[in-house]
């Protein structure tokens, strides 16, 4: 197995005295891309916050690369290279696309922003790394419109490449597909299996098309615990996983 | 919004036009100069207000507070009037960095709440300790700045005074506003909660823009102080919050010269409506709730549709889909 | 015996400033709107009190009336001016009201004029109690008695009746309540009325107290608002509680540093905010 990057150990968070998460324990592998799956309410998201940092985990811990991070600020682990994309698109929406995705790159200096004397044009990286994202994203040609007035799809893909411009370690993705047409999910899913090449991507998704094709892990949640983890195909076949959620949903052709 | 209006060469070159043209229009030399420090404090107040999205009515805090400076510093402690220049704004960071510390822990309108709980406090505190600020009579005989020895006690030769140092601060602020702090802080504004997760400590930065604000505005309230020579208990209460915030929305929130635009017109009106009638502050009061319902962009919203009505652009409310939106300085360009 | 004076002092001026907070926490809680016109609405009442008593109306009527009165005039601003600004930024809720409290305060010197007056005691209590050498005002122990009173009805209609279920449960999501298919435009209305008829009976039940004048609006916001951020928006017992503590403290100030009893209501409020951000009994 390869150097893994993000861990997590006995991992535990309540809200009051419900349990949302017990004893999750991950190791995610370097660039790899690994999926996170399972029915509503299985503790996925709660997961994505406690990695990120916008909840406190009431057990466990949480390692970056070997360093513990389980009590550090969400914004001190975007320094240190998690960063991640919202479930429900959250951006900056009066401002412009490439304002949106120099400010996602800029977030990884933040301090070096509280400058009121620094020009923007001062950090050359963030904007290189901004109008870099823009073609990668194909927004290019709405660089300069205000992030509210795109499409749905358009705004997924500014969504995702917000985590992207804080070129993280590790990127995590909610549900980077959701509410998308069909040829916007073919797209952003080109982009998550190349985002795989240089990143390690860990990802929720419904869509077991996606999941199923272009993870190299899935990891399958229900009720705020780890049921099974795998490569996908064995996770399709495992009995237990058929069961007790997946049924007949996996459909998602298996070809390479 | 018109983005030509927005560039701050234009912005700047319609501050210095107003300064110019305020000494040809007017015959009060005291008026002006206060059009122009109100236009600085209101500048400050839309910094929290247009680019962090805080509306703090706290602000009068930090105009008294500059006002009591300027009065201890000049006739107790005798210093000369850069020296108090320099305090006012180091005293207004320090309690606005404070004030705005304790506030931002709450949100929306907790916030606000908090931030005039803060105002009536810092009222009581000057009523309560009169020997230091001399209570109800504020502290008097508060003298004007001097030039090379002459002291500056025409009404207009303050006002250039004034005007150099609005000039200058306007120009400051200006940069803050393009900076990267100030556009992580419109980012704020837009969405706190994304702009934490891709890294900014928001905390700090509604802090650093309270520390901006209270200094400018403590700065203003210094020369209002030099001004009328007395550092008046009214400085520092609530009115002067409201009307600090209320001239800040007048003029519309959208960038710095509107800041000078509402300050002018809500002074000018007040002078002229209060001769002619005591109780002009019902007029006021009409005028805020029609703003609310017909004007909500401020009178800097009505130019730019007056423009637009002559360069035949598309008008400003109604969203063109190739419109290029917030920060499209042209420098910004490779 | 003189603490106990100023405690029972303190209890009936912490009871109106209960009135005063809870109005401005139910209308908030349920229309997410910030009400700087609840003061203007409080003074309304206490100068409609004055001015039934100085017509020769028993107070026993002109209380009541002065508050049933402000809360038709809320409702109905409510329905021509208010209902269309809810959709906009708080900045414009605050805007609205402002200039409303502007216009309602200079109405107010235009009709009455800026000095103010003092209301009699209504006949039955213009005496005091007399108990060993303990003396107090009649009408403040009513106060006390009414007010408690009024809140243990109030309670009653937050907690046990439909129009509370229903405020209870806009105030905790606000589409919640036009799914359930309530007619939220007349909740509304209603609730905003209710809220600011509690600022108005506040009002006059403090008229024959501190007498009335312009200027008592204002204070009266600022008051009703330290009492909501240190019990906490939205919270009933919030309200009971922090009313009654800022009453008292006010009122123990009173005697022992009197230039300094409004400060040490504002420098409490903040040392409580520093330790306990949510107030008291707010919900996190």
């Amino acid at each position: 197995m390869s150097e893994i990057v993000l861990s997590t150990d006995d991992l535990g968070v309540r809200y009051g005295s419900f349990v949302a998460l017990q004893d999750v324990t991950l190791r995610i592998a370097k660039n790899s891309v690994h999926s996170i799956i399972g029915p509503n309410g299985a503790g996925k998201t709660t997961l994505f916050h406690a990695l990120t940092g916008r909840i406190a985990p009431s057990a466990g811990r949480i390692g970056l690369m070997g360093r513990d991070i389980t009590r550090t600020s969400d914004h001190e682990r975007v320094r240190l290279g998690l960063a991640r994309s919202f479930q429900v698109t959250s951006l900056f929406p009066t401002l412009s696309v490439r304002e949106n995705l120099r400010l996602a790159a800029q977030g990884k200096t933040p301090w070096q922003a509280l400058a009121p004397w620094r020009r923007v044009e001062a950090n050359r990286p963030a904007l290189a790394m901004a109008d870099a994202m823009l073609q990668r994203l194909d927004l290019t040609r709405v660089a300069l419109r205000a992030a509210g007035e795109l499409s749905h799809g358009q705004q997924r893909r500014l969504e995702v490449g917000m985590a992207m411009a804080a070129a993280p370690k590790v990127i995590l993705l909610d549900e980077p597909t959701s509410g998308m047409g069909i040829d916007d999910i073919a797209a952003m899913k080109a982009l998550i299996r190349d985002l795989g090449r240089d990143h390690t991507v860990l990802f929720i998704e419904h869509n077991m098309g996606i999941v199923m094709n272009i993870s190299d892990t899935v990891t399958v949640m229900r009720a705020g615990r780890v049921l099974v983890e795998g490569p996908p195909a064995r996770v399709r076949d495992d009995p237990e996983v058929r069961r007790a959620y997946l049924g007949n949903m996996i459909t998602g052709d298996l070809a390479p | 919004m018109i983005p030509f209006l927005d560039r701050p060469l234009v912005q700047f070159g319609l501050a210095l036009a107003a300064v110019l043209i305020l000494p040809l229009a007017m015959r009060s030399g005291t008026l002006a100069s206060e059009i122009l420090i109100f236009g600085l404090a209101v500048a400050a107040c839309n910094l929290l207000l247009g680019y962090t999205g805080l509306l703090s009515f706290g602000q009068g805090i930090f105009f008294g507070l500059g006002s009591y400076v300027a009065g201890l510093g000049l006739v107790r402690a005798g210093l000369p009037a850069p020296v108090v220049l320099l305090l006012a704004p180091v005293s207004g960071a320090l309690v606005a960095a404070a004030v705005g510390w304790v506030s931002i822990r709450r949100q929306g309108v907790y916030f606000v709440m908090l931030t005039l709980a803060f105002s009536q406090m810092f009222y009581f505190l000057a009523y309560t300790f009169s020997g230091l600020t001399g209570g109800d009579n504020g502290l008097l005989d508060i003298p004007r700045p001097s030039l090379g020895g002459t002291p500056l006690s025409g009404a207009w030769t303050y006002y250039a005074y004034v005007a150099v140092l609005f000039l200058a601060l306007f120009a400051a602020l200006q940069r803050v506003a393009l900076s990267t702090f100030g556009r992580t802080l419109l980012a704020i504004r837009d969405n706190e909660g994304r702009a934490g997760a891709i890294g900014f400590p928001v905390r700090a930065f509604k802090v650093a823009a309270f520390a901006i604000s209270g200094a400018v505005t403590a700065f203003a309230g210094a020369l209002h102080a030099m001004l009328i020579g007395v550092a008046p208990l009214s400085n520092i209460d609530y009115h002067t919050s409201e009307t600090l915030l209320i001239m800040t929305i007048i003029g519309g929130s959208a960038n710095l010269f509107a800041s000078l635009l509402g300050a002018g017109a809500y002074l000018l009106a007040a002078d002229a409506l209060s001769a002619i009638w005591p109780r002009w502050l019902l007029l006021l009061g009409l005028l805020l709730i029609v703003i609310t319902l017909f004007l909500q962009r401020g009178l800097w919203g009505l130019i730019e549709r007056a423009v637009a009505l002559v360069t035949r652009a598309p008008p400003p409310d109604d969203p063109a889909p190739d419109r290029p939106v917030a920060s499209p300085d042209p420098e910004a360009g490779r | 015996m003189t603490y106990l004076f100023q405690i029972l002092n303190g209890l009936g001026l912490g009871m109106l400033y209960f009135l005063l907070a809870v109005g401005l926490s139910i209308i908030f809680g349920l229309l997410q709107f910030v009400n700087f016109a609840h003061g203007a609405f409080y003074l309304i009442g206490a100068y409609l009190a004055y001015e039934g008593v100085e017509r020769g109306l028993s107070f026993w009527v002109a209380m009541p009336l002065a508050a049933l009165v402000v809360a038709a005039l809320a409702g109905l601003t409510e329905r021509l001016l208010l209902r269309r600004v809810y959709k906009l930024p708080h900045t414009f809720h605050i805007l609205v009201t402002v200039g409303l409290a502007l216009v309602v305060q200079e109405l107010v010197i235009i009709v009455w004029g800026p000095i103010g007056g003092n209301v009699a005691p209504p006949e039955e209590l213009s005496g005091v109690l007399i108990l060993g050498d303990f003396v107090y005002p009649e009408y403040r122990l009513f106060v006390i008695g009414f007010t408690a009173i009024l809140a243990a009805c109030l309670w009653w209609l937050l907690d046990r009746t439909r129009l509370g279920a229903i405020v209870r449960a806009g105030s905790e999501s606000p589409s919640n309540m036009a799914l359930l298919g309530y007619d939220t435009l007349r909740i509304n209305t209603a609730v905003f009325a209710l809220g600011a008829g509690l600022a108005g009976l506040a009002g006059a039940l403090a008229a024959p107290i501190r007498g009335v004048e312009p200027f008592m609006g204002v204070e009266a916001l600022g008051i009703a608002f330290v009492v909501v951020v240190i019990g906490g928006m939205g919270s009933y017992a919030g309200a009971l509680a922090a009313g009654i503590l800022v009453g008292v403290a006010q009122s123990l100030m009173a005697t022992l540093w009197p230039e300094g009893a409004r400060l040490v209501i504002y420098l409490g409020m903040a040392g409580i905010i520093m330790a306990m951000p949510r107030g008291l009994f707010g919900r996190a």
